[in-house]
């Protein structure tokens, strides 16, 4: 089950890339922007802000009804059918969740395959969790390396040993997500234990991999976490960048349509203080930190 | 604050807060009545004779103003809009606007009565294509003002000789004696006018000008801003400064080492260019830098890198810059240009010079002669010295011809007869392409036969001793610039709305002819009454994936399909004069309001509302992302589009922030031009832009924006957050 495909992306890996979105995730990070990954089932999202109450979706699905002129969406009788999506003038509905096979997602992935080879680029596959579903990354992973494409694993790390051993003959970088290095400070943030999570990554780092650590930086969420991280990562021998990330809040639209409860954390950081944190971690690691 | 800073306020509106003097000259209300009279006059004298005389008069009796905050000092007063200034002016209306009314229907009356009733209902006019003229910069330079009155004095005196010169060879050379006289005398009248002002470098500068060729850079640039005056005062306008990191170059290194300085070369080029901002010229003065010469040498200089950081610097759009690429530029240079457009200034305009050759070779145009083009106008090349071109004859819309192949020629929203009488019964998809490229044949050929016949007056039209005077084969011979005495020659068309045509024969081959789920009645009917009742239809035709932009094979094989019928059909055709047909497939701002008069189309287009722009997607349809986008415009032959084949992309600056981003947007526009891409300008998405997408969301619903490490889209983001990204562009964004 993936959700998405991007393509022209330029943050998730070396050169231009697309993005194979992955849906399911282990985690609940408080500050996701993908509340779409959440789950592996199709999920439907209804983005109220762009409904003009036209009643159009009305008339051909139960789901859907007009109250005093207002657009009523019944999340509960939706079966997912996708007739609002065809007819809705707005684009108000939107059905996250594609169960496709390998076969047609590499095709889709390979179309890029011009600007990959030209720019140093390759596929992301990100999520959610990819290695969730590591039978279907390991597929897709086979036909895109018969042609020699570039392949990266976006994770959160909360993944079986055996799965990460499995990718491990098709990955070229492991993008490789650090949340807290305390362990309760990591339930908080996440509701997961991060015990696999840095067992995994020292083993990455043991048998040689490619990997690029990515820090998001919450305040009042894991900003206290830094230093440890960074003491934890310094010993490290193939982390080749570390790339903090500031949080924002702009998925909350996402969390509404979906009809999730919205846990994003209302603070912002500013850049100075991100910066103070990327220059502390730097120091420690010596490796090199962007932002 | 520097001199160039506190002066800045004081040019940039110079010419809409302008200040006539009245001792100067005449009104422009007296001016155009003193025109009146040389329209009206002795009508034995030869056109060129009574141009050049009305041209004098303007020129001798035109209001002035000095400004002097500006090295570039002076205006005159010769229209009261000035933001048209060329196409505006009390000439155009009076001595070329009237004369070609005059002669079309006195000589063509049935084909320009034809003519005119296409435009009226969308379709195209065919101009006369007096505002893309490039002018032999280097003859220019090399001879000044002065130099070339000489030599068209000694090129008569040379023709006398002959017993049996020609006489309108005479008559040519004489109304440039008599243009170049009078522009000398105009010179000296500003610089008499000049010595009342605290301007003595202006002055001391225009007395050389009317002696010597240009010297120095400063009167290299004073000389420029002069010619294009003089040129556009008599309806023509110089659509580029030609490649002035090449031509000023010598200037440059010759003031330098008469002691000037580096940052006095960059204040002169700052005044420059301010000076086009405030000009305001309608649709910009280009120049252009780089390129590389017939062995593929890079052209990048000291001068270009210093012009495009005096450019950044100033933050402005006017002049624009079209940049020549090729695989071996200068990387610093185009990283910069880059960065540039990524910070918003999408007046930059990228031309890649292997596509450009590629169109040459088809027209038999050797590369050691490509190799000199310069981009004029919008993005058109154009080989300086070498080629005349007529690139802006006529823009037709194509979307029209889905409307004349589904009515059998008729106009539905006046219910005329415009196109030529075809079948309305088709028996499959191939059937009715055909009928649409019959009714593009039928109007194309008409066009060209109207231009072709056009021509053939130019010269009586509107003279061009000006612009001719630019090439030494016109002065030796004699001949207007419209008698075609140089190397090459072209007339040009353009045919644009090309997402709107092939979306609209994609529903027409899935609905009508694959799933029959509509008649081709039904849908006439339809489109006849502008979707009224049937919306379910039009969104699930909006919804259907098959959309030109995406890289998908069905519209792109159609948009082969059209693209190589145009191709056979017109490309590089033969006219008398050995002028050769250029097509280009841009629809500059044609694609609006010839899209009022164009009736509700197949793709789900509402009647009156635009068609397609340039080789853009239909405006929300482009759902696979640049690059998908890309792979579409690149199954187009660009080497028959000579005439431009532009690639518009948009993208927002946080798509391709930092020093990675900068590198990926470097390789993005590389592996585009590698595979054979014409042309790119940068629509980096703008505050603006964001702000329409908040108004009018179903437009916009394709737009990306990068929050953060990934993009959303940014319809879909909660009306608090899109407003703070607004804030955030408009931070950013220039």
């Amino acid at each position: 089950m993936i959700f998405a495909i991007k393509r022209f992306e330029t943050h998730d890996g070396d050169g231009i890339r697309t993005t194979l979105f992955f849906k399911g995730c282990p985690l609940r990070c408080k500050w996701c922007h993908n509340p779409e990954s959440f789950g592996m089932q199709r999920q439907i999202a209804f983005f109220q802000n762009l409904c003009t109450d036209c009643g159009i979706c009305t008339e051909l699905c139960s789901a859907n009804n007009l109250s005093d002129g207002i657009h009523i969406f019944d999340r509960e009788a939706c079966t997912l059918c996708g007739r609002c999506i065809d007819c809705c003038p707005r684009n108000a509905f939107l059905i996250y969740g594609e169960d496709r096979t390998a076969r047609d997602i590499a095709t889709e992935l390979l179309r890029d395959e011009m600007f990959f080879k030209g720019s140093g680029g390759g596929v992301t596959f990100s999520g959610g969790e990819p290695l969730l579903q590591v039978e279907l990354c390991i597929e897709i992973a086979r036909k895109l390396k018969k042609h020699g494409v570039n392949i990266a694993i976006d994770t959160c790390g909360f993944a079986p040993r055996k799965s990460f051993e499995r990718i491990l003959p098709y990955a070229d970088t492991f993008l490789y997500d650090l949340k807290a290095y305390d362990e309760d400070a990591h339930i908080r943030c996440t509701g997961k234990s991060n015990k696999i999570i840095l067992e995994n990554l020292k083993f990455l780092d043991d048998i040689g991999s490619n990997i690029e650590i990515r820090i998001p930086y919450v305040p009042e969420y894991n900003d206290d976490q830094m230093e440890k991280i960074a003491k934890f990562l310094s010993p490290f021998r193939n982390i080749k960048k570390i790339r903090l990330l500031s949080y924002h809040d702009y998925a909350d639209g996402k969390y509404s349509a979906l009809d999730i409860q919205n846990t994003l954390p209302p603070k912002l950081p500013n850049n100075a203080d991100l910066e103070k944190a990327g220059k502390l971690i730097q120091n420690i690691t010596k490796f090199v930190v962007l932002y | 604050m520097n001199t160039f800073e506190c002066n800045r306020k004081y040019i940039e509106n110079e010419f809409e807060e302008a200040v006539w003097d009245q001792s100067t000259g005449l009104t422009p209300e007296q001016l155009s009545l003193g025109l009146q009279a040389f329209q009206n006059g002795d009508s034995e004298e030869p056109r060129p004779m009574i141009c050049a005389k009305a041209y004098a008069y303007l020129l001798d009796n035109v209001q002035l103003q000095i400004n002097e905050h500006t090295p570039f000092s002076v205006k005159m007063n010769i229209g009261v809009d000035y933001t048209g200034f060329a196409s505006t002016d009390i000439y155009d209306k009076e001595l070329f606007q009237k004369q070609r009314h005059k002669i079309l229907k006195r000589e063509l009356p049935r084909d320009y009565n034809r003519m005119l009733e296409g435009d009226s209902v969308g379709l195209t006019t065919v101009w006369v294509d007096f505002w893309h003229t490039v002018p032999n910069w280097n003859f220019l330079l090399e001879n000044g003002f002065s130099g070339i009155l000489e030599k068209a004095k000694k090129s008569k005196k040379e023709l006398l000789k002959n017993d049996h010169a020609e006489s309108r060879r005479l008559v040519f050379l004489d109304s440039v004696i008599l243009r170049f006289k009078a522009i000398l005398r105009f010179i000296e009248r500003v610089y008499e006018y000049s010595l009342h002002f605290d301007v003595s470098d202006f002055s001391a500068a225009l007395r050389n000008l009317t002696k010597t060729p240009p010297q120095t850079l400063y009167e290299v640039m004073l000389f420029s801003v002069l010619y294009l005056y003089v040129e556009e005062i008599g309806c023509e306008r110089a659509r580029t400064l030609g490649p002035i990191d090449q031509l000023y170059l010598p200037f440059v290194l010759r003031d330098l080492e008469n002691g000037k300085s580096i940052d006095e070369i960059k204040e002169l080029f700052r005044y420059f260019f301010l000076h086009f901002t405030a000009t305001k010229r309608f649709a910009e003065q280009p120049f252009t830098l780089c390129g590389c010469d017939k062995s593929g040498k890079d052209r990048t200089n000291m001068l270009s890198h210093l012009i495009l950081d005096v450019y950044d610097e100033l933050k402005i759009y006017d002049p624009k810059i079209h940049i020549r690429y090729h695989k071996n530029i200068n990387k610093e240079l185009f990283q910069k240009a880059l960065s540039m457009i990524r910070s918003g200034h999408n007046s930059i305009c990228i031309l890649n010079d292997a596509a450009v050759f590629a169109g040459y070779e088809k027209l038999d145009v050797p590369r050691e002669d490509a190799a000199d083009y310069v981009v004029l106008g919008c993005y058109e090349p154009i080989i300086m010295g070498k080629e005349e071109g007529e690139v802006g004859v006529a823009w037709i819309n194509a979307a029209k011809f889905i409307e004349f192949a589904l009515n059998g020629g008729v106009d539905i929203l006046t219910g005329k007869q415009i196109g030529y009488q075809s079948k309305t019964d088709f028996e499959c998809f191939e059937d009715f392409l055909e009928t649409y490229f019959s009714q593009m044949d039928y109007a194309v050929d008409f066009a060209l036969h109207f231009a072709e016949k056009q021509s053939i007056y130019n010269t009586e039209i509107n003279p061009s001793p000006i612009y001719s005077a630019s090439f030494p084969e016109c002065i030796e011979n004699g001949l207007d610039v419209h008698e075609y005495p140089l190397k090459y020659n072209n007339l040009a068309i353009k045919l644009f709305g090309l997402a709107t045509v092939v979306d609209s024969l994609v529903a027409i081959k899935k609905l009508v002819f694959d799933e029959g789920s509509i008649s081709l009645e039904e849908f006439r009917e339809i489109l006849a009454k502008n979707w009224e009742g049937r919306e379910d239809l039009r969104q699930r035709v909006l919804c259907d994936k098959d959309k030109y932009g995406n890289g998908l094979p069905l519209p792109d094989s159609i948009m082969t399909a059209i693209t190589a019928h145009i191709e056979e059909k017109y490309t590089g055709k033969q006219f008398a004069h050995s002028r050769r047909l250029r097509i280009g497939l841009d629809s500059i701002d044609q694609c609006i309001w010839r899209g009022v008069r164009t009736v509700a189309t197949p793709d789900g287009r509402r009647s009156g509302e635009p068609v397609s722009r340039n080789l853009c997607a239909t405006l929300g349809m482009d759902r696979g992302g640049i690059t998908a986008y890309m792979q579409s415009v690149l199954k187009i032959n660009s080497a028959a589009f000579l005439n431009s084949a532009i690639l518009d992309f948009t993208l927002h600056p946080s798509a391709i922030e930092g020093d990675k981003g900068l590198e990926d947007f470097c390789s993005l526009i590389k592996i585009f031009f590698a595979q054979g891409g014409f042309a790119v300008q940068g629509n980096v998405v703008s505050a603006e832009t964001l702000k329409n997408a908040l108004n009018e969301p179903n437009k916009y619903s394709t737009l990306q924006v990068r929050v953060c490490g990934w993009n959303e889209y940014f319809v879909k983001m909660s009306r608090e957050k899109q407003e703070l990204f607004i804030k955030r562009s408009e931070e950013r964004n220039i």
